[in-house]
């Protein structure tokens, strides 16, 4: 029988997106959408498979942005009233849709879901999620690690290593507050590496990262195991590979399962299609459509006559797609056998995390699914994590990678484009200025300490890849260039107050208020490389 | 345009904006003044268009006054926030894209855009590609090669560079052209342009059979670099869609 390992990876991210001084603010639903189609939906996956007893192993990635949003009081209350909100309109829409049975049951399988979020992120969390991501990660059912502290696209930083060190130094520190233990690997932001990273991340005791696939079959040497084995790096850090074919068998537009027209269709939302009036409560004073949440259409085709959807039908589908993707699992690894693989192969699966539930809205299901059929099945595929492979480490094949990213392109495209391209000069700057205050200042006390906290954390948050990715994609531009301007305008301000020896307490005590991320952050994190 | 920029301009270049700004101005106008009269034009072009903007802003917030009761008043926190345009510096960087094209960032600095400014001499500035034969720990080096030089108008900008062999290292110069010669500036770090690898790895030169094989198992068709950078549509324009990190779902490969 063949034998192949496989390693699942969830890369759970978003942006730091917190605003204390509004009542409501729109981009925040990126977070509560998340948080009700995405992670608790996952932990309650998680929760049936051990009750069941089914075996199974995931390596979760959580940036340090997504961990302060998660664990903010601000932002749990803020997800509670929203939960309150969609309840409300969960109620409204039983009402509406009482004479339409197949309608109605819909209407009453989004005030479930919402009513258990509800349930599970006050009584079994207390607003706190991460609760449950540790209480896997205990059982050994996970493998937490993380990714750069605010993402940022680490390439574009290559000429300052005080800033890529800062990322991943103050990456660990917050992993380490989050969850309680050290992150042995970390999610490259966007799969991007360029030659020379992995010094610093030996530097900071980081074992392994994940490449693209390029980056592998495009390495100094053949890679004689193509994907299918880690490569080691000549200081001895290891480098996953990311297998195509599994990414492509999910998300693949022509072939991918969320494109199979029984699934739920994300575009089409009652937020577009029904009366002002009737939705305005619902719209956080937006001027115009939002999407509420509240899908009733299943895929269907390339048509705008969408059927409705039919949950059981879908959750049909998700079985015989997990025994799908397991089945070409395993033919690919017979095929490997075939053509001589010295070793069993490792299929190395990366995914960002929000995608399944939020974007596939059965796609955590489908995951749930995916260990249930692996566990009873006789498929000889075995899970593991990155850190069980470590001990095999001077079996693998030494080379060097080259500069690469998953994205489109496979090297820097989306972040450095002429959409976006202007953040350089400045991020660049700061960085600068922010190592030159390290000099001018290396130690202080009081206030003056807290400026420079706080510069350093606006300088983290000036280098978030989501920015520059927004300008490009024209998704949100106007808050993205915003956010961005912000951060270099709030760090120039504390720099000017620091050269003229004065500083607006008032001011900066709002600004730490505000972006209150990375508590325990040390500015001298960013004291230049020599 | 700052006063800041026009100071970096050779005063051919101020006269002929003063020519587009239709200003008549002598021939013999001290550039100091001539750059003033300048600088005066575009603030009034600037005063201008801005109380255009904002009628237009009055009347759209009249149109949705009955929409947006619930929203509260503007504060500070509303206006856009000021960055600064220069920092001041003479600086250069080349940020590498992909293996063929970089970023270059420039600036001069104010007081050295005067001293430059009032040598008639001046005839801008200049980013010279520098091409590297191995990688060195210390800049100048004397194996490195001289391929083009880009003349630039302007003080502060950034550019898009061929980097005309993959597979080498580059660095780039920052220099002041005058009639006769050229003056050094600056010197960005050296980058590395990755070798030379065709966007399929498949096509890469003697591969055997089990080579290729692997290659193909390891879904080198369908990898990174064969896929296109997605469009935007009108569907991933929802205002409160997360953003996707990989690229749009119209995107065959893209998203991962």
């Amino acid at each position: 029988m063949i034998q192949a390992r496989m390693a699942l990876l969830l890369n759970a991210h978003l942006p730091f997106v917190r605003h204390p001084e509004y009542p409501v603010f729109l981009e925040e639903r990126w977070l509560f959408e998340a948080l009700s189609e995405t992670y608790l939906p996952l932990l309650r996956a998680f929760h049936r498979l051990e009750e069941d007893h089914v075996p199974f192993q995931l390596t979760m990635s959580f940036s340090p942005t997504l961990t302060a949003m998660l664990s903010d009081p601000l932002l749990q209350e803020r997800y509670r009233q929203h939960l309150d909100l969609q309840l409300e309109l969960a109620e409204k829409e039983m009402e509406r849709n009482s004479n339409d049975s197949q309608a109605s049951k819909l209407s009453k399988m989004y005030w479930l879901l919402y009513k258990q979020n509800q349930g599970d992120f006050n009584d079994v969390y207390q607003g706190n999620i991460l609760r449950g991501f540790s209480y896997f990660l205990k059982k050994g059912h996970l493998e937490l690690i993380t990714t750069a502290a605010t993402h940022a696209f680490l390439p574009l930083y290559q000429d300052y290593p005080e800033a890529v060190n800062a990322q991943i130094q103050t990456a660990l520190e917050s992993h380490h507050r989050a969850f309680g233990r050290v992150s042995r690997g970390i999610w490259l932001p966007e799969c991007a590496y360029y030659p020379g990273l992995e010094h610093l991340l030996k530097r900071n005791k980081i074992d392994y990262f994940f490449a693209s696939a390029h980056a592998v079959l495009n390495a100094r040497d053949f890679p004689v195991r193509g994907v299918f084995a880690p490569l080691s790096l000549p200081n001895g850090v290891l480098a996953f590979p990311r297998d195509m074919h599994s990414s492509n068998s999910i998300w693949s537009h022509q072939e991918g399962y969320p494109s199979h027209p029984v699934y739920r269709d994300f575009y089409r939302d009652i937020g577009f299609d029904l009366e002002d009036d009737y939705l305005r409560p619902y719209m956080q004073g937006v001027d115009g459509r939002l999407a509420t949440g509240f899908k009733y259409h299943a895929v269907t085709g390339k048509t705008d006559a969408k059927k409705l959807y039919d949950a059981e039908l879908a959750l049909g589908q998700v079985k015989e797609h997990a025994c799908e993707f397991i089945a070409d699992r395993v033919a690919h690894a017979r095929q490997l056998d075939e053509a001589g693989m010295d070793r069993d192969p490792l299929i190395v699966c990366p995914f960002a995390a929000e995608l399944f539930g939020h974007w596939w809205f059965e796609g955590t299901n489908w995951i749930e699914e995916f260990f249930r059929q692996l566990a009873s099945s006789q498929a000889g595929l075995t899970l593991v994590t990155p850190s069980v492979v470590l001990p095999e480490a001077a079996e693998f094949q030494q080379t060097e990678l080259s500069f690469s990213s998953w994205g489109s392109g496979g090297y820097a495209e989306a972040w450095l484009d002429g959409s976006n391209d202007w953040i350089c000069r400045h991020a660049f700057q700061l960085v600068e200025r922010m190592s030159e205050l390290v000099e001018r200042f290396p130690e202080v006390q009081g206030r003056k300490q807290r400026a420079l906290n706080q510069a350093a954390r606006e300088v983290l948050l000036a280098q978030a890849s989501d920015w520059p990715l927004i300008l490009k994609m024209g998704t949100t531009a106007e808050y993205a260039e915003r956010r961005v301007k912000e951060h270099i305008a709030n760090f120039t301000r504390i720099y000017e107050s620091l050269s003229s020896n004065t500083m607006d307490t008032e001011w900066l005590t709002s600004l730490e208020k505000k972006d209150n991320l990375f508590p325990d952050l040390d500015y001298r994190v960013f004291r230049r490389h020599r | 345009m700052t006063r800041e920029r026009l100071d970096g301009l050779p005063m051919h270049a101020l006269l002929e904006l003063s020519r587009k700004e239709s200003l008549e101005v002598d021939y013999d106008l001290p550039r100091d003044e001539l750059i003033g009269e300048l600088f005066e034009a575009f603030e009034e072009d600037r005063r201008e268009r801005e109380s255009l903007n904002n009628l237009i802003v009055k009347m759209e917030q009249s149109k949705f006054a009955g929409l947006s009761d619930d929203k509260p008043e503007p504060t500070v926190a509303d206006m856009d926030p000021r960055i600064p345009e220069s920092y001041d510096e003479n600086r250069i960087s080349l940020v590498l894209r992909d293996p063929t094209w970089a970023l270059a960032i420039w600036e001069v600095k104010r007081k050295d855009q005067k001293v430059s400014g009032q040598d008639y001499e001046f005839r801008g500035y200049g980013l010279k590609v520098m091409e590297h034969p191995h990688h060195v720990d210390a800049l100048p080096d004397p194996a490195a090669k001289a391929v083009f030089l880009i003349p630039i108008p302007q003080a502060l900008g950034t550019r898009y560079i061929h980097l005309p062999t993959p597979g080498r290292w580059y660095s780039l110069e920052l220099h002041v052209l005058h009639d006769r010669e050229t003056r050094f500036l600056r010197r960005s770090l050296l980058i590395f342009s990755p070798k030379e690898l065709p966007a399929n790895p498949l096509d890469r030169k003697g591969l055997g059979l089990h080579h290729k094989r692997m290659l193909e198992l390891s879904g080198a068709r369908a990898c990174e670099t064969n896929v296109k950078l997605p469009v935007s549509s009108q569907e991933s324009l929802t205002v409160a869609a997360i953003p996707q990190r990989i690229g749009g779902f119209d995107d065959p490969e893209a998203s991962a």
